[in-house]
């Protein structure tokens, strides 16, 4: 049996966690909402260390009256922010959202156009249709199956007649993807919790090697 | 003047700076590429302070529920010990390899997510236990795709029945990568459509407003 107190901790809360299996009880819920404290001060943490002082305090300090000056804008649009937790004010804080919204929203267009539809468009078409049969089967396979489940997200015409039928097809396609999916999810989990039962066993009790 | 500050100006500025930061991907002069890459850099910090905004916000949910001792308050007490814990090591020792921050994550923040991701696999196989019955032609494909992957991807069965593994294979490949595609192009179709539609003032909705 392990001696480190930190594995001691770490086995302990994991089974807080399978407690749950059980039902509901309050040793899950103490640790639930410890990994919510905990998350959300790693979190502060993170993003102060990382992003906020040396994107923002740091060349506000060093340069805030020259080459960064720029950024005090980022101060104003912040207060505009926190104009939202006084009543007074707190009309204020929509010119902040609009500015946020505006820039992610703006570049979502280009992006999303370029990396989701036209590189999956012309990695479609430019498949080959040269080489073993079996790459060439399945390469009809993935244009025929992505045009079929295009069609089935295509609500702009009654599913009837030859769109019904690419229609139904599409959906045996995505039915295939979801189960693909699905498969991976659950071994994923399942990898996760032969990690975690060889954690109780191995390096807390010691049971196994 | 209070109408036109709480919504009309803030849908002109969505208007004019959504066009703008989607017409710079396109213009590449400094005229135009100074001012959005400017803007670009002041995202970050940004993103940051709406999230220690957002914090502050759970911190006085929790703190109003301790105060007025609400049911089940004592659970809040250990998010705010535990959120001030976290905070205080972090910002007194630092975040870096090796400190105290660093070995909180390691664990007790690890092991805690990756036991209730793991509790996930219980749920996941009851789920499908009830799903994944083959009454319609739709409901036949999924079972059978994912029993081809799942057998696929253990090791042994490679070795066993070779074919399985080379089914599992080119369902992985071909009909999964087309599904794939076609979700893929429709979201990002999705997602530029709610853009325009929130540059151009035609949902109103995001900025507060229900008309």
């Amino acid at each position: 049996m392990s001696t480190d107190p930190y594995i001691w901790v770490a086995a302990i809360l994991t089974l807080g966690v399978f407690s749950f299996l059980l039902r509901d009880n309050p040793f899950f819920c103490a640790v639930e909402h410890l990994l919510v404290g905990l998350s959300t001060g790693y979190m502060f943490c993170t993003y102060w260390h990382n992003v906020f002082v040396p994107e923002l305090v740091t060349p506000l300090w060093e340069h805030g009256a020259g080459s960064e000056a720029h950024l005090w804008a980022v101060v104003g649009i912040c207060f505009l922010w926190a104009c939202k937790y006084v009543e007074s004010v707190k009309d204020l804080s929509r010119l902040a959202l609009a500015f946020w919204l505006s820039i992610d929203l703006g570049l979502a267009i280009p992006t999303e156009m370029e990396a989701g539809v036209i590189a999956q468009v012309v990695g479609t078409m430019g498949v080959s249709f040269n080489g073993p049969v079996e790459e060439i089967f399945g390469n009809v396979v993935l244009v025929g199956g992505t045009l079929a489940a295009l069609t089935y997200f295509f609500f702009s015409k009654a599913h009837k007649g030859v769109v019904g039928a690419t229609a139904k097809v599409g959906t045996w396609v995505l039915m295939i993807g979801f189960g693909a999916s699905f498969s991976y999810i659950l071994l994923s989990r399942i990898a996760l919790l032969i990690g975690r039962l060889l954690f109780l066993l191995r390096d807390w009790l010691g049971v196994i090697h | 003047m209070k109408e036109r500050l709480g919504y009309r100006v803030p849908f002109v500025l969505l208007l004019i700076l959504g066009i703008f930061m989607a017409a710079q991907y396109y213009i590449p002069h400094p005229m135009v590429q100074k001012p959005a890459q400017m803007m670009i850099q002041w995202k970050q910090p940004l993103n940051a302070f709406i999230i220690f905004l957002a914090l502050f916000g759970l911190a006085a949910m929790h703190v109003r529920k301790v105060i007025r001792k609400q049911r089940r308050w004592g659970y809040s007490v250990i998010t705010l010990t535990s959120m001030a814990l976290m905070i205080f090591v972090g910002m007194v020792w630092g975040t870096r390899h090796g400190t105290i921050f660093s070995d909180l994550f390691k664990h007790v923040i690890t092991p805690i997510e990756a036991t209730m991701f793991s509790l996930l696999a219980f749920f996941v196989a009851s789920a499908a236990f009830r799903a994944f019955r083959a009454r319609t032609v739709g409901a036949t494909v999924l079972l059978l795709s994912a029993v081809v992957v799942i057998l696929g991807l253990i090791p042994v069965v490679e070795d066993l029945c070779p074919p399985i593994a080379r089914a599992s294979d080119f369902l992985l490949k071909y009909p999964n990568t087309a599904a794939k595609r076609a979700i893929m192009i429709g979201v990002a179709l999705g997602a530029i459509s709610v853009a325009m539609k929130t540059i151009l003032g035609i949902d109103k909705t995001i900025l507060g407003r229900d008309r």
